[in-house]
């Protein structure tokens, strides 16, 4: 048999990328190798449920499967975190996540459901869907077609794209794998009920059910937050609800949560308001994941093979990112099989992209790790939140909003650029907030109850709604300018808000750790900091928007007697930014 | 939800006060939110979004933008709150749009 494409796997990435592969180079003749065979189960199948906007888009969007995402899934109302002391009544709880339902839509997605749909899907458009086909080995040959050998026989393929999962036929066949900062471990179930967070929380509770306005909190992958872990709560619309443990290994073993007995006495432990919920609920399709995170050296090649999904990485689920890499390693591979196919696959543009791709999961690998102690901190995971999202939302999601995978090598290059400035930012950002949790007096009162994400009204929420709106490479890239500059100012405001916050001795620990004075080299203005000593009225016209906005979401740090010491190592670190080339 | 008036009245200066760096004291009944207090429009949304909590509603900006004084807007509390109780619909555009 010989194919243009040969798929190996057919999970979400493998028969996501068949149907890519039907609607944008229709000519290729595409085969999906895998293993199982239909029926699969609905609900109770596999683990990646949250989908968050850029997984959403793609799968809205570029795949075209909005009606089936709005008639089979359901609609999720953003992500939501409870932070603070578990051991208390959930509605104490400081809580992060929308005031109001997202216009950009994301959706919590029956895996079974979904991968069923897909696979009749595939059949129907012609894609050659070979099930129960166990892939033994990939031979990549740098002239003429690839060799796929498989439990029926050998298929050879011009193209080959690992889409195995965890099996990572071609990473550990290249020896690619690479370490990751992720050092965590999960383990899940679903249940047949409908548990929803309202449930834990008595109708007493007026305000905390009032905000609730349109009874769509449920709709949201709830976070259940404490130092060192979070705990997913994800409603599926075949009537299951999906809960899962992450726990980094700094602070809980895994042998504490790794069996259903376990994790009953682990939750009753750290999360007793949902064990007590869960009490005689039976857990379904038990599943564990030790030490789940690993990268890669490559993804891409121009030698006609590509990895995606899990069998190219996976970092952490805290932000529901898996599926955006799947759904980015997707498309990039599949504009080089189109370019290659028509016959003028510049080596150098997959490897713009591939360099693209490896960008965004370092700079999600910063983000997504050294996370124990903000977990544990409403205050900082707040700050944390506006700036992650305004991180993604500004650079990830527009880029690929934009659909700038497809544009020519130059344009390429110029992105690639841009995306090493917005890692930068963010590298400088996750020191502060790192060094920021690490050094706060622990058990402080949560300055918010709420932290509405986005808040109203907000350059972050301003952000967040643009995605709606159609743009071309010139005014992407030109917003993704303006916002690069709008999140210089953020940053720096993390940095005024930690030292403010930590005083003066500690303040001088948090400018050593974030490297003021060295390696820092965000501009501090003088004019921001002299606003401090001002009444409120006068200050908020001297704050740039941004810093504004995010006081009003998340609140802001009051400390007089930092001030000096802010101004002297501030003083420092303008000289060092002057100094440091740009 | 029944509150009386004097409960509303607490609240909003809880709102007002944590929200706006206020010193409780000075926040009468009778003091103007944009003069006296010195909030600006943006503060306004601020107000209304976290009132919401309050009333299970969202506001409606016509009537929110009229609203001058502490007291006004106590009683605005207290008219959503009634409004929440019959339910009665929310507005067509109603606050805060994003
Ligand atoms: C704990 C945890 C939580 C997560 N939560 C989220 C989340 O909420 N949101 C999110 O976006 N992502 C999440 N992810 C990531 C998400 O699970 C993955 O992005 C996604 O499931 C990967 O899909 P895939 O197609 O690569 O792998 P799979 O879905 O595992 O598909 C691999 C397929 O290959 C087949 N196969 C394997 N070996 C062979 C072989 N030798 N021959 C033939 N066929 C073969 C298998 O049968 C399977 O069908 C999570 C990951 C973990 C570990």
């Amino acid at each position: 048999m010989r194919f243009d494409v040969a798929v190996c796997g057919g999970g979400l990435a493998g028969l996501c990328v068949a149907r890519q592969l039907h609607r944008e180079v229709p000519e290729a003749k595409v085969a999906v190798l895998e293993r199982s065979r239909r029926p699969i189960p609905e609900a109770c199948h596999k683990v990646g449920e949250s989908h968050v906007e850029l997984s959403s888009h793609y799968l809205g969007k570029i795949l075209g499967l909005e009606e089936n995402l709005e008639a089979r899934h359901l609609k999720k109302n953003g992500l939501r975190f409870l932070c603070g002391d578990s051991q208390g009544p959930i509605a104490a709880r400081p809580e992060i996540g929308p005031a109001e339902f997202p216009l950009v839509p994301s959706y919590q997605i029956d895996r079974g459901r979904l991968e069923s749909d897909l696979r009749a899907l595939c059949e129907q458009e012609g894609v050659a869907l070979l099930e129960g086909v166990d892939v033994h080995d990939i031979e990549l040959r740098g002239h003429g077609d690839h060799l796929v050998r498989t439990s029926e026989g050998e298929v050879r393929a011009r193209w080959v794209i690992d889409a195995s999962g965890r099996r990572r036929l071609l990473q550990k066949k290249l020896g690619l794998r690479r370490e990751s900062p992720v050092a965590a471990s999960a383990a899940w179930f679903r249940v047949r009920d409908g548990v929803r967070i309202g449930q834990l929380v008595p109708e007493s509770e007026r305000q905390w059910h009032a905000r609730d306005i349109d009874d769509t909190r449920w709709l949201s992958t709830v976070h259940l937050m404490g130092v060192g872990y979070w705990v997913w709560i994800i409603p599926l619309a075949s009537g299951y609800t999906s809960v899962g443990v992450v726990a980094n290994a700094d602070t809980h073993a895994f042998r504490g949560f790794n069996t259903p007995q376990r994790m009953r006495a682990w939750l009753a432990r750290h999360e007793p308001r949902l064990a007590e919920r869960l009490a005689d609920v039976p857990f379904e399709d038990f599943g564990v994941r030790h030490d789940y995170s690993y990268m890669t050296a490559q993804v891409l090649s121009a030698e006609r093979w590509a990895c995606v999904g899990e069998a190219a990485f996976f970092l952490d689920p805290l932000y529901s990112l898996g599926n955006d890499f799947l759904s980015m390693a997707n498309s990039f591979a599949v504009r080089c099989i189109g370019d290659d196919l028509r016959g003028d696959l510049d080596p150098a543009a997959a490897a713009e992209l591939e360099g693209i791709l490896l960008l965004l999961a370092a700079d999600s690998s910063r983000t997504l790790s050294g996370n124990s102690r903000i977990f544990g901190d409403a205050d900082v995971l707040g700050t944390k939140v506006w700036w992650d999202f305004f991180n993604y939302w500004g650079f990830s999601c527009r880029f690929f909003f934009s659909e700038l995978w497809r544009e020519p090598l130059d344009e390429l290059r110029r992105f690639r650029a841009m995306a090493q400035r917005w890692y930068d930012l963010n590298t400088h950002a996750q020191r502060v907030l790192e060094a920021w949790a690490r050094l706060r007096e622990p058990g402080q009162a949560p300055r918010k109850k709420f932290v509405a994400m986005p808040a109203p009204r907000t350059v972050l929420a301003d952000l967040h709604g643009s995605l709606l709106e159609d743009r071309d490479a010139e005014a992407a890239y030109a917003r993704m300018e303006a916002d690069h500059a709008v999140g210089v100012a953020l940053v720096t405001e993390l940095l005024v808000q930690a030292l403010l916050d930590l005083g003066p001795t500690r303040a001088a620990a948090l400018g050593e750790a974030v490297g003021l004075g060295r390696d820092w080299t965000l501009p501090i203005s003088p004019e921001r900091l002299a606003a401090e000593g001002l009444g409120r009225r006068e200050r908020l016209s001297r704050l740039p928007p941004v810093a504004r906005d995010l006081q009003r979401a998340v609140g802001r740090a009051r400390s007089d007697t930092a001030l000096a010491e802010l101004l002297r190592l501030a003083e420092g670190a303008r000289e060092a930014a002057v100094m440091a080339p740009s | 939800m029944s509150m009386s008036r004097d409960e509303i009245m607490e609240k909003v200066v809880e709102i007002l006060s944590d929200s706006f760096e206020l010193d409780p004291a000075t926040i009468k009944p009778e003091s103007t939110l944009y003069e006296e207090l010195d909030l600006d429009s943006i503060d306004a949304v601020d107000i209304f979004v976290q009132l919401r909590d309050l009333t299970g509603r969202r506001p409606d900006p016509e009537k929110a933008k009229q609203i001058r004084t502490v007291d006004e807007l106590v009683t605005f509390v207290e008219e959503e709150l009634a409004a929440a109780e019959r339910g009665d619909p929310e507005p067509e555009t109603p606050l805060p749009a994003t």
